[in-house]
């Protein structure tokens, strides 16, 4: 058996979670065709069987402990070959890395998993307003809604608040945190994963995608490609909206994704040949066990 | 990057509020008032920053994002050959506006034929662009003011052309324009201008919005012209190395009532700056561009392009073909220069 661990990064809410949920629930029933299945049921699963509850049930999957590192480990196993191979990825918490970002302080324990790295998951979602805009972009659009310059000397010149950094540009200054020395380690492969794929603008591809709405991360990732090779995939884990466990009355999509014959099938995956609903496929991918004719 | 932000012994004094100083001096920090007060609150961003340490004291210190020194530009130095602009230019020319709009740039996309690479002052970027931001809580877009307390800063972007290629570094300095004034007028200080020293190109900043003002035009252009003179009169400038004029806020110019004349000065100061140093020996190339269009956003970035352009160019290779040996004692070495080198012995 090998074991091959990944580092999964995202900020807060960017669907890290969901991810490992609707995994997990994928492997274990195998209702759906993946490109790679469930290997021995062998380990401690308190975790991913709480989470995948609340999945399954039609609710948004919430981490229980922000502070808290959940080791996701799971036994998977390329059809037709007997060795397993044991996929492990930390699910921190966004505000593991919101706070490294923002206070430029990280848990020794969080380093020790950056050492670990093989591949990189690295989530952003396409259910945010696009951030980083400009008053003088917004003011070149509509010039009749722009200020007259000498408006500005009145304003208040705010601090800093590093919490209100474009996206874009946290993830981008992660991502060198954890590829480059001192206490990165350059992973072999990142799969970029654009969460909430299904509130993404049609018609899109998740490439493009990126490039339009995080272009600094694209261009970081497309500079980059040729030493550390990156795909990006659409992924809508949970199907649609889904409401609070504790808010159950807020308009959701829950009652027609709850009617799925197959809950599997809820999962929408795009991009790089994957199955319509193969979560599996970017996993396989980052861990270099994609067929050797490349197919898929 | 205190500026406008820091509090000020005056009790009632808005500086931080609105930038603007109660008894009047521009720059605010030269108000004998502005500094922290002995009896400020503590910041409470602090206050939860200690606490939190405290709380976690096994936390480990990630690199800064914040602005590169002269000690870590050494290293890359060692390391890499980075292209390194110094911008020159007296208080509010624009050179931290400069830098913001360029992070700006790549923010948005590719830029000059280039494509963002990496950066190790993204955190400094950041700070310096965040008051452009729609969600700064301004209607009208500014850019912090350098403190004169802060030293000579480097902000730092990997570039890899977009064509494919080698990657590129691009440092650009960042000095608060007191501290070049003051070497104008004290040369002594020239010496404390590092970022010249090791740099691969000047890029002196002409204030446009000052053209406009006939009570500021006289004195400000003869300061200008000054500041170069004064850096090039005590060995400051680098043999060979690129001079640029870069006038900013050019949308001011070109929508001010009185356009057409201040552009015609423009250009006979243009014109007369190149003529004068050129005869000194240093050749001077002038530019327009206009970092944060204020007065009429439908303009956009002007120049700002081009520039990155001329400042991610390929290099020269070095000529490293042997001196010619005027009136040379050998016939050997009068024939050499004649035959590899052009000229005639």
């Amino acid at each position: 058996m090998t074991t091959t661990t990944h580092l999964v990064m995202g900020l807060h809410g960017s669907g890290k979670t969901t991810f490992a949920a609707a995994l997990w629930h994928l492997v274990d029933m195998g209702e759906v065709n993946t490109s790679l299945v469930k290997g021995t049921h062998r380990g401690d699963f308190r975790y991913l069987e709480s989470i995948a509850e609340d999945w399954a049930e039609g609710w948004q999957v919430k981490r229980t402990n922000t502070d808290q590192i959940e080791p996701v480990r799971i036994n998977l196993r390329y059809p037709g070959l007997i060795d397993d191979v044991t996929l492990e990825f930390a699910d921190l918490s966004g505000e593991t890395y919101e706070h490294a970002f923002t206070r430029r302080l990280a848990k020794p324990m969080f380093l020790d998993l950056v050492q670990q790295m093989e591949g990189l998951l690295l989530f952003v979602s396409a259910d945010r307003l696009v951030d980083g805009v400009t008053i003088a972009d917004v003011a070149a659009r509509a010039p009749e809604l722009a200020a007259p310059e000498s408006d500005g000397d009145h304003e208040p010149e705010t601090e800093w608040d590093p919490d209100k950094t474009p996206q874009q540009v946290q993830l981008a200054d992660l991502l060198q945190i954890v590829s480059y020395p001192p206490h990165g380690k350059r992973p072999s492969r990142i799969a970029v994963i654009v969460s909430a794929w299904d509130l993404a603008p049609t018609p899109n591809d998740p490439d493009t995608w990126l490039a339009e709405r995080m272009p600094l991360l694209d261009q970081l990732l497309r500079s980059h490609a040729s030493e550390i090779p990156y795909r990006v995939y659409g992924v809508s884990a949970q199907g649609g909206r889904l409401p609070k466990r504790e808010e159950p009355g807020v308009a959701s999509d829950r009652d027609e994704l709850l009617g799925h014959a197959r809950p599997s099938t809820r999962i929408q995956v795009v991009g790089h040949g994957a199955g319509q609903h193969d979560l599996t496929h970017p996993i396989r991918w980052l861990s270099g066990l994609e067929p050797r004719d490349g197919t898929g | 990057m205190t500026g406008a932000a820091s509090v000020c012994r005056t009790a009632d004094c808005p500086v931080r509020a609105t930038g603007k100083c109660k008894r009047g001096f521009d720059p605010v920090e030269s108000c004998p008032d502005f500094g922290p007060r002995d009896d400020a609150p503590p910041d409470p961003l602090a206050v939860t920053e200690a606490a939190f340490e405290q709380s976690t004291p096994e936390l480990v210190q990630l690199r800064s994002g914040d602005i590169m020194h002269l000690a870590d530009v050494i290293q890359l130095l060692r390391a890499e050959q980075p292209r390194i602009v110094a911008l020159v230019g007296e208080q509010q020319a624009g050179k931290t506006t400069l830098l913001a709009s360029i992070y700006h740039l790549y923010c948005k996309g590719t830029c000059a034929g280039h494509r963002f690479a990496g950066s190790q002052t993204l955190t400094a970027f950041a700070k310096r662009h965040h008051l452009s931001l729609l969600g700064s809580g301004r209607t009208v877009p500014t850019t912090p003011r350098t403190s004169r307390d802060d030293p000579v800063g480097f902000l730092h972007l990997m570039l890899r052309p977009t064509a494919g290629g080698e990657l590129l570094h691009l440092l650009v300095s960042d000095r608060s324009g007191e501290a070049f004034d003051a070497a104008r007028t004290d040369t002594a200080l020239i010496g404390e201008l590092v970022e010249i020293r090791h740099a691969s190109r000047v890029c002196f900043l002409l204030d446009g919005a000052r053209l406009l003002s006939d009570d500021q035009r006289a004195a400000y252009t003869r300061r200008f012209k000054q500041m170069i003179r004064a850096l090039h009169d005590n060995g400051a400038l680098p043999q060979g190395v690129p001079i640029e004029i870069l006038t900013t806020k050019i949308d001011k110019v070109i929508n001010a009532p009185q356009s057409k004349k201040v552009l015609a000065i423009l250009g006979d100061y243009e014109q007369m700056l190149v003529r004068d140093f050129s005869a000194q020996g240093i050749a001077i190339a002038c530019y327009r561009i206009c970092a944060l269009p204020r007065r009429d956003y439908s303009l956009g970035y002007i120049g700002l392009e081009d520039a990155l352009r001329r400042w991610t160019a390929a290099r020269v290779p070095p000529d490293v073909r042997p001196a010619p040996v005027p009136d040379a004692l050998r016939q050997l070495d009068r024939l050499s220069a004649r035959w590899f080198l052009g000229n005639e012995p």
